[in-house]
């Protein structure tokens, strides 16, 4: 899913500062499951904003809705009657939240709520952690099911790196070095041997390196929508 | 064909070789590069320029290979993954060779998090096995994409380094294999400061004729106080130093005297082993010492080839 | 100190029916009286108290607090434990807005304990004099 954290509360109160009406905005998907943007944080994020504003004597008047997801269009139009009365929209949603919130309404400002993290896994309560980057074409299949883009801090295809110590990365003795994994479990597996072979240079072109990327299934495409 | 570079033609006839290694600094002065060369002219077939090393911006290794090359000495440029695409590492060889450098050692390189510059955004495009793949395919007359070269392809010596201290133990000899299946002609090892685990790890190399392939530099550097040692050995990944070595210094009078003698013991012992091919001298802020190691572990003077 | 003599803070106390709520009525039972501007609501366990609960109930009062069992005493087992987590959030949003953060509070009793009731909401009740009335209050 992606893992989100709400922005600090004065750098939101800083973007609020000129609204007298503002919409916070939640959203149903990832970010209630990360508990960055849900229903419950929209609430408390409101009182805050409430209160704050109120202690230095400029009332905000804060209208608080949560949607089942903020990157869908549909459900966006559902809200275009509250939208209509508020000066702004602090959308809690993930980066693709915000943008769709703004692109569904092009006169509103929408001020991003949250920072988008990473797409990840909740491992314990209250910890995240990055397991993909959407590089475009997955290599999960030679790496023993873990990531090497995502989870080596160097995203080399050759690892370990000589950094690797006691299954940890160089760059932080408290994550695990991806390659290490990679390896033992590939050798848990009886596969070891085929970390002998040398993996070939990368075609980025389907990462972002590509340029902004977009995927169109004609098997779903309307004829009309053509 | 131009001639083959002095490290390689050292490489092939089986003498017991020396590199050495000069850290460009944090400034343009070039004179501190020259100044370095000059000291260090004649006791060490080629000299690694260290590329950005630990990631803090210095004077770049392929001017410091020209200023080493006007004093005669002969550069073997670093090359690390974490700053260029393949489009400019592929671009500084045309260049560095272009300058008359022949030798290039392919590294990772050090993320930037330890650096001067933690908050740059990393490249990493292709890793350091790649690297030397390309490199490979560029003296053969290709480029990565795989096309080919209009011109004389570059010549190269292209080496590359192993860590036999770092984890899994045993994967280590197999990331030098790929090391050699990529292409590289002789790799430089991490320092050594534990000889025992060190010798294990040859002895993998060497059942696996790996040795044979490839021309393996042992890594010396001298150790200047007890300090350290220990910093070493707590606190630098992949780094690993023996309690008989940081106990010897303790005991020691003069830490740098015996520092250095344990230096000249590690050469002496690695002239023996099988499947070395020489040293790597990596006297960190203390290279004035390099001619003394040279001459009292009898590597002077340097045989011509 | 409030400037204002005559402040009479309002107070939300949220409290577990096993422990403050029981005690609030040991304490009826006595005819004990606390001030009058408390709010009391019953929760099924303090672990179900939520900072959203604490803040909804700050932005109409001047003080919140949660009722629960005594250490090693919940029902539920770590309710009490979770309670005190969440008044510690509670605290840091305060914080971040510069609000005081002893406008919300944890405060631990048995059902038998009428008096200790009183004693805890009285206390509470001063020390909001003492504070004056909520900065950040949106519902006057
Ligand atoms: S290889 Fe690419 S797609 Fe697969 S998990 Fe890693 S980043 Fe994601
Ligand atoms: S230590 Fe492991 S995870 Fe870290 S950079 Fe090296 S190979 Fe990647």
């Amino acid at each position: 899913m992606i893992i989100a954290e709400r922005k600090p509360i004065d750098e939101i109160l800083g973007f609020l500062s000129k609204h007298q009406k503002v919409l916070v905005l939640g959203c149903g998907g990832c970010v209630t499951v990360c508990l960055a943007g849900g229903e419950k944080e929209v609430g408390i994020l409101g009182s805050e904003l409430a209160m704050a504003r109120s202690k230095e004597g400029r009332p905000l008047e804060v209208v608080q809705k949560t949607i089942e997801r903020q990157c869908d269009f549909e459900y966006l139009e559902g809200i275009r009657h509250i939208v209509k009365d508020v000066d702004a929209i602090l959308s809690l949603a993930c980066g693709i939240g915000i943008q769709t919130c703004a692109e569904a309404f092009p006169d509103k400002i929408v001020w991003p709520g949250v920072n988008t993290k990473f797409l990840g896994v909740n491992l314990n309560v209250g910890v995240w952690a990055e397991r993909c980057q959407a590089c475009g074409q997955c290599v999960l299949d030679k790496t023993g099911g873990i990531c090497p883009v995502a989870r080596c801090s160097k995203s080399i295809f050759n690892g370990p790196c000589g950094g690797s110590q006691n299954g940890k990365c160089e760059v932080d003795p408290d994550t695990d070095c991806a390659w290490a994994l990679i390896h033992d479990r590939l050798a848990r597996l009886g596969e070891v041997d085929s970390l002998r072979e040398i993996m070939a240079i990368k075609d980025w072109s389907f990462s972002r390196d590509g340029g902004p990327r977009k995927l169109v299934r004609e098997d779903l495409e309307l004829e009309s929508g053509k | 064909m131009k001639a083959a570079s002095k490290l390689q033609r050292m490489c092939e006839s089986g003498n017991f070789v020396v590199t050495g290694e000069i850290g460009p600094p944090k400034s343009c002065n070039g004179e501190i590069v020259r100044h370095h060369a000059k000291m260090l002219k004649g006791w060490c077939e080629s000299f690694n320029l260290t590329d950005n090393q630990t990631a803090i911006v210095r004077l770049s290794s392929i001017a410091a290979g020209k200023i080493l090359l006007e004093e005669g000495l002969e550069p073997n440029i670093q090359i690390v993954c974490r700053d260029r695409n393949r489009i400019a590492a592929q671009s500084d060889i045309l260049g560095a060779s272009a300058l008359g450098m022949k030798n290039v050692l392919c590294l990772s390189g050090d993320h930037q998090k330890f650096g001067n510059h933690p908050t740059a955004k990393n490249v990493f495009d292709v890793d350091s096995i790649q690297l030397i793949q390309i490199l490979d395919g560029m003296r053969k007359g290709y480029f990565a994409n795989g096309e080919q070269m209009k011109d004389e392809p570059p010549q190269l010596f292209i080496g590359c380094a192993a860590n036999p201290f770092a984890d899994p133990f045993e994967f280590r000899v197999t990331r030098l294999e790929k090391k050699a299946d990529a292409g590289a002609d002789f790799c430089q090892t991490q320092c050594i400061l534990d000889m025992e685990r060190f010798e294990r790890w040859m002895e993998l190399v060497r059942a696996r004729g790996l040795h044979k392939r490839i021309k393996i530099l042992g890594g010396i550097t001298p150790i200047k106080s007890v300090k350290a040692a220990k910093y070493m050995k707590k606190f630098v990944a992949g780094m690993m130093v023996s309690d008989d070595l940081i106990e010897r210094l303790e005991k020691a009078e003069d830490v740098k005297a015996e520092g250095l003698q344990i230096a000249i013991e590690q050469i002496e012992r690695l002239k023996k082993m099988e499947g070395i091919a020489g040293v790597h001298i990596m006297a960190i802020a203390w290279e004035e010492k390099v001619p003394e190691i040279c001459q009292r572990a009898g590597l002077a003077p340097r045989p011509e080839v | 100190m409030s400037a204002d003599a005559n402040f009479q803070p309002k107070i939300v106390v949220f409290a577990c029916e096993n422990s403050g709520w029981l005690a609030a009525e040991h304490a009826a039972s006595l005819g004990l009286s606390y001030p009058e501007r408390v709010e009391l609501i019953k929760l099924p366990c303090s672990g179900k108290i939520d900072v959203i609960y604490f803040m909804k109930a700050l932005e109409k009062s001047d003080g919140t607090m949660i009722m629960a069992c005594q250490q090693e005493n919940c029902k539920f087992l770590k309710g009490n434990v979770r309670a005190a987590q969440r008044v510690r959030q509670t605290q840091n949003l305060l914080k971040e807005i510069g609000i005081e953060e002893d406008r919300v509070g944890i405060f631990y009793l048995a059902a038998n304990m009428g008096h200790k009731f009183v004693e805890i909401v009285q206390n509470f009740y001063d020390k909001m004099r003492e504070l004056g009335p909520n900065p950040g209050k949106v519902i006057k």
